[in-house]
C-alpha cells in the first residue's frame, strides 16, 4: 500500500453549509472518523512530535527536554523508518525544514516573499501535483493556512469568506491529486489539533483495512505506525501508538451490492 | 413562422378512453386541437414504456440509437439487473461519485440550443443528471430518492403485527406512550449499510385526529393533520464528519387510534441543495422552490408503494395525485407566463401512475374489482382525464398565432389481469436449467437471477419483457455460440408467439420480435435478443422483471397496480392532438423530433428517422 497523508490543522468537523466541497465531503463519509488525542500540554512541537514519531512525550518525562520539540534530536520519524525501508517519499515544503526530516526526501521549496494563505495554498497544490509522479510511496501535503485564517480576528465578515474561498480552493486542489490515487492508496486528512486553544483534532483514515468500530478513539501517536503498516513497515516495538489499520481486512457489516441492487429497483413500481 | 412550440406530455393517457369522453361531449380543449375527435394516434416504441418512449420524443431516434430499451437491463458480466436511466461513475473510494444519464443521441433541445433557440424542459424521462443547455432544465423521472432507489416510504405503527412490505422501512412503535421517541430515517451510511436517523418525537393531538413530529428540521414542529399529506419536513443528516445531506419528507396520518398508523414519503432531494444536479442551470431547482414553495423532486412522485402495500388508502393516493398535478402545472404556469421564445416541453407523469393503481375499479374482468369498489371509485381515471383536459385548456389560454401547442401521451394504457412468468416458460421447454433443487416460485432462491444454472441455460428472461440469449464470450458464463443466436432467436419466438392461457383460452403473448426487427443504431448490440409482445390483459409478471423464476407460467395480478401498458406496442398508441393540422398518414413519436425542429427553424439533420408530423405553421 502506498500512503496520501493530507495535515491541515483546524480543519473543522463540519464545514460551513454555503461551500461547496464535494471532495473534502466524500472523504468525511467514505472514511473512518477517529477523534484524536494529543499530548496534554499545549504546544504545538508536541503535537507534531507525536505525529511524527508515534511516541508519546510525556512518557519522556524529564528526559525530552524543550529543544526536542523542535528538533526530534535522535528519535526517527515515520517518514525516516519508511525511507529506511525504501520507500520513496514527497513531502511539502513546510515540512521538508524540520529538523530531522531526512534531506533525501524531496520537498518543495518555501516561499520567499509574503504571501497571502490562499495563494500560498494554490502554489503548493501546483506543486504537489507537479512533483507527485508513480514513483511515490508516501506523500504527505500540509497546509497551515486554515489555522492562520481562524486565528485571524480584523474582520469576521471578511474572515468568513476568506475561510469559504480556502476551502473550495484546496477542495478542488485535494480533487485533482485524488484523481490519481487507487486501491492501492490509504489516505489520511489529519488535523493534529482543533481549532482555537488546541482543541481535539480528528482523523479521516480511508483504505483498506481501516478499523470500522465507530466509537474508535485515537491518539496522535497511533497515525505513525497506522502509516507503516499500510506501507507494509513493520512499526518498531518502541512507538507508543498502535496502527489503526489491519492490513489486509476489510469491514464486514457491508450491504451486499446485489442488496442495494434490489432495494434501489424495487420502488420501481414494476417489479415486486 | 412560430416562436414558440408548446409541448405538454400527458404520460399515459388512453386514446379510447379520450374518445368516449369526447363522444359525451367532455374534455373540451383536446377534443378542440382533435377537430371534435376521435383523437389522432401516435405509434409508441417497442417497448411501450415511459422511458423508453419520452427518450425516442427527445432524441428523435430508437432505442438503438438512444440506449434506453427499459427500466431495467442486465450486466452480462454479472448478470445483475441495472436501473437503466443512469448511473453513478466513481474513479476511487477516494472521490465522490458523478451521475451520469445512460440515454445517449443528442436531444432536441441541445440542437435548437446550437441554433440559438432556447428551451425549458420540465420534468422529462432520463433527463437526470441535469445537462446543460440555453434554457432551464428540471430533471424528471430518474431522480432518485435519497437512498438511491425510485422510492421508498416508512411506514410507523402501534401495530406489533405489521410485516415490513415492499420497497418501504416499517418502524414498529409502542403502544401507550405519548409523546413517542422514534426517528427519522435517512440516507444510507456510505458502504456500512445502515441508515443515517435524526430523533423524531411524536406527540399525538388532543383531539386524536392529529399530531405534532418535533425534530431538529425545519419547522422545529410540524402538524399532521388525519387524512391530509402534511407540508414537507426539511431535514439534515449528517453522513459523518464534514458532510450532510439535506432532504425533505412528507406525512400521511392513517390513524391515530386504536392503532398509530402514520406513512412518511420517500425522502426527497431537497431543490435548495440536491446531492446531485436535478436542474440546469444549478440553481434553477431553487429559484423555483422560492416561486412555489417546497416540491416533489424525486422522478416518480406518487406513492405508489404505500397503496399497493396498503399503507395509504385510495382516497389518499388520489389526494395526492391532485396535488401533484397542481405542482406540475404551477410549474408549467411560471414558465408560460414568462415565455417569449423556443421549445417549453413540460411532462405530467401522474395520469400514468394514476391509472397503473386505479384500472382494477373499471375493468370488470380484473381479479380485485369488485362492484363496491367500482361504485366509489370507478370514475377515478376519468375524472382525472377531465383534470387533465382542464389543464391543456388553461396552457391554452397562453397560445397565440405565432404559438404551435402540442399535446400528447407517450402509450395508452390496458388492464393487467393476469402475469405470464417467462423464466417458467423458458424452464418448461428446456432453454433455461434452474440451479439443481431450485424450486420455482421461491423468490429468495431464484431472484436476480440467482436460480438459474449457467452451465446448462440458453436465455433467461430480466426486465419488462425482454429476453436475453446466454451468448458465449458477451455473457460471462455464456454457453451458446454466438453464431448459433439467430437460429435459437427464432425458435424461440416461434414456440412463445401465440402462447395460450389454459385458464381463459385467451392468446396471452401476440407475438415475439427478434431485435434486429425492432431497433438499428450505434447502441443495437445492447438490446435485448427478444422483446415479447402480451396480449391486452396480461403483462410479464412480477417476478420476471428481477429474473425470479415462478413456479406457473400464469398468474392472476392480484396488486393494486392492476393497469399497465407494456403489451404489445401496436395495441397501445398514444395520442396527439395539436394546434396546427397534423399530415393524415400515421404519426410516430419519432417524427415530434423532426417537427419541433422544423417548426422552430433549426436545421433537421439528415439522418432523421422521423418526418414532418406538420408543416403548415
Amino acid at each position: 500500500m502506498k500512503v496520501l497523508l493530507v495535515t491541515l490543522p483546524g480543519l473543522p468537523i463540519e464545514l460551513p453549509a454555503d461551500v461547496e466541497t464535494p471532495t473534502l465531503s466524500h472523504l468525511g463519509q467514505a472514511a473512518q472518523w477517529f477523534p484524536l488525542d494529543g499530548p496534554s500540554e499545549k504546544d504545538r512541537g508536541l503535537y507534531w512530535w507525536s505525529l511524527l514519531t508515534g511516541r508519546d512525550p510525556e512518557k519522556l518525562g524529564r528526559e525530552l527536554d524543550r529543544t526536542l520539540s523542535t528538533c526530534l534530536a535522535p528519535v526517527k520519524t515515520f517518514v525516516d523508518l519508511a525511507t529506511d525501508h525504501a520507500k520513496r517519499c514527497l513531502v511539502g515544503e513546510e515540512l521538508s525544514h524540520w529538523p530531522r526530516l531526512r534531506h533525501d526526501v524531496p520537498s518543495s521549496p518555501p516561499a520567499g516573499a509574503q504571501e497571502d494563505p490562499i495563494a500560498r495554498l494554490q502554489r503548493r497544490l501546483r506543486w504537489l501535483n507537479d512533483a507527485w509522479d508513480g514513483s511515490f510511496d508516501l506523500v504527505w501535503f500540509h497546509d497551515d493556512g486554515l489555522e492562520e485564517l481562524l486565528a485571524d480576528r480584523s474582520s469576521p465578515t471578511d474572515s468568513r469568506i476568506v475561510i469559504s474561498n480556502y476551502l473550495q480552493t484546496l477542495d478542488r486542489g485535494l480533487e485533482r491529486s485524488f484523481t490519481r490515487l487507487n486501491e492501492e492508496w490509504g489516505v489520511a486528512v489529519v488535523s493534529p489539533y482543533g481549532f482555537p486553544e488546541f482543541q481535539q483534532g480528528h482523523a479521516l483514515l480511508a483504505g483498506e483495512g481501516v478499523c470500522s468500530d465507530s466509537a474508535a478513539r485515537a491518539n496522535l501517536v497511533d497515525l505513525a505506525p497506522t502509516f507503516l503498516v499500510w506501507l507494509g513497515v513493520k512499526p518498531p516495538d518502541s512507538l507508543d501508538g498502535r496502527s489503526l489499520v489491519t492490513a489486509g481486512t476489510a469491514p464486514n457489516d457491508q450491504m451486499s451490492e446485489e442488496e442495494l441492487l434490489r432495494e434501489r429497483l424495487r420502488g420501481l413500481g414494476y417489479v415486486e | 413562422m412560430p416562436r414558440k412550440v408548446i409541448v405538454i406530455g400527458l404520460d399515459g393517457l388512453e386514446p379510447k378512453v379520450i374518445d368516449a369522453l369526447i363522444a359525451r361531449g367532455e374534455m373540451p380543449a383536446i377534443r378542440s386541437l382533435s377537430d371534435g375527435g376521435p383523437v389522432r394516434r401516435i405509434e409508441t416504441t417497442f417497448p411501450a414504456q415511459t422511458p423508453v418512449a419520452w427518450s425516442t420524443f427527445s432524441t428523435g431516434v430508437n432505442p438503438g440509437g438512444h440506449g434506453i430499451y427499459d427500466f431495467i437491463h442486465r450486466d452480462p458480466k454479472t448478470y445483475l439487473p441495472r436501473l437503466s436511466l443512469n448511473t453513478y461513475e466513481q474513479p476511487s473510494i477516494f472521490l465522490p461519485p458523478r451521475a451520469v444519464n445512460l440515454r445517449k443521441g443528442v436531444p432536441v433541445w441541445k440542437r435548437l440550443g446550437d441554433h440559438g433557440v432556447p428551451s425549458v424542459v420540465l420534468r422529462c424521462p432520463a433527463t437526470y443528471p441535469a445537462e446543460d443547455l440555453r434554457g432551464r432544465m428540471l430533471s424528471g423521472m430518474g431522480v432518485p430518492d435519497i437512498l438511491g432507489g425510485l422510492g421508498t416510504g416508512t411506514y410507523y405503527t402501534t401495530d406489533r403485527g405489521a410485516q415490513t412490505a415492499e420497497s418501504e422501512a416499517l418502524v414498529l412503535l409502542d403502544r401507550g406512550r405519548d409523546p413517542i421517541d422514534t426517528e427519522l430515517l435517512g440516507p444510507y451510511k456510505p458502504g456500512r449499510g445502515r441508515r443515517v436517523s435524526i430523533p423524531m418525537r411524536i406527540v399525538i393531538g388532543a383531539d386524536r385526529s392529529s399530531l405534532d413530529i418535533h425534530t431538529a428540521g425545519e419547522p422545529r414542529t410540524l402538524k399532521v393533520h388525519m387524512g391530509e399529506w402534511s407540508p414537507w419536513l426539511k431535514l439534515k443528516f449528517s453522513l459523518g464528519p464534514l458532510q450532510s445531506v439535506r432532504a425533505m419528507v412528507r406525512f400521511f396520518l392513517v390513524a391515530v387510534e386504536p392503532e398509530l398508523r402514520l406513512y412518511a414519503s420517500p425522502v426527497n432531494f431537497d431543490p435548495a441543495k440536491p446531492m446531485f444536479p436535478i436542474s440546469s442551470p444549478p440553481d434553477y431547482a431553487k429559484d423555483l422552490e422560492s416561486r412555489l414553495g417546497a416540491y416533489y423532486t424525486t422522478g416518480m412522485v406518487e406513492d405508489h408503494g404505500a397503496l399497493n402495500n396498503g399503507r395509504i388508502d385510495e382516497d389518499a393516493f388520489l389526494n395526492q395525485c391532485s396535488l401533484v398535478m397542481n405542482e406540475r402545472e404551477r410549474m408549467l404556469t411560471g414558465e408560460l407566463e414568462r415565455m417569449k421564445e423556443g421549445f417549453l416541453f413540460c411532462l405530467f407523469d401522474t395520469p400514468d401512475r394514476l391509472q397503473h393503481m386505479m384500472w382494477r375499479f373499471g375493468d370488470p374482468k380484473h381479479p380485485l374489482f369488485t362492484q363496491e369498489g367500482k361504485e366509489r371509485y370507478g370514475s377515478a381515471i376519468e375524472e382525472h382525464y377531465r383534470e387533465c383536459d382542464a389543464v391543456v385548456g388553461r396552457v391554452m389560454n397562453y397560445v397565440d398565432d405565432e404559438t404551435v401547442l402540442v399535446v400528447l401521451s407517450d402509450h395508452g394504457f390496458a388492464g393487467f389481469r393476469r402475469g405470464v412468468e417467462l423464466n417458467a416458460w423458458l424452464a418448461a421447454n428446456g432453454w433455461l436449467r434452474p440451479k439443481p433443487g431450485v424450486q420455482g416460485g421461491d423468490k429468495r432462491e431464484t431472484d436476480m437471477l440467482r436460480g438459474v444454472d449457467w452451465s446448462e441455460t440458453k436465455a433467461y428472461a430480466v426486465g419488462l419483457g425482454a429476453i436475453y440469449l446466454n451468448v458465449r464470450g458477451r455473457e460471462s458464463n455464456g454457453i451458446l455460440d454466438p453464431a448459433e443466436a439467430p437460429l435459437v432467436r427464432r425458435q424461440i419466438a416461434e414456440q412463445l408467439s401465440g402462447l395460450i392461457d389454459p385458464a381463459t383460452g385467451d392468446v396471452a403473448i401476440r407475438r415475439v420480435l427478434a431485435r434486429d426487427e425492432i431497433y438499428s443504431g450505434p447502441l443495437a448490440d445492447e438490446a435485448p435478443d427478444l422483446l415479447v409482445q402480451c396480449n391486452d390483459g396480461y403483462r410479464v409478471d412480477w417476478g420476471t422483471a428481477l429474473g425470479g423464476i415462478g413456479r406457473n407460467v400464469f398468474e392472476d395480478n392480484r396488486h393494486a397496480w392492476s393497469g399497465d401498458h407494456i403489451i404489445d406496442a401496436t395495441l397501445v398508441p398514444g395520442f396527439v392532438a395539436a394546434n396546427v393540422p397534423l399530415r393524415t398518414s400515421d404519426i410516430r413519436m419519432v417524427d415530434m423530433y423532426p417537427s419541433i425542429l422544423h417548426a422552430l427553424q433549426a436545421p433537421v439533420p439528415d439522418d432523421s428517422e422521423g418526418s414532418l408530423a406538420w408543416t403548415e405553421t
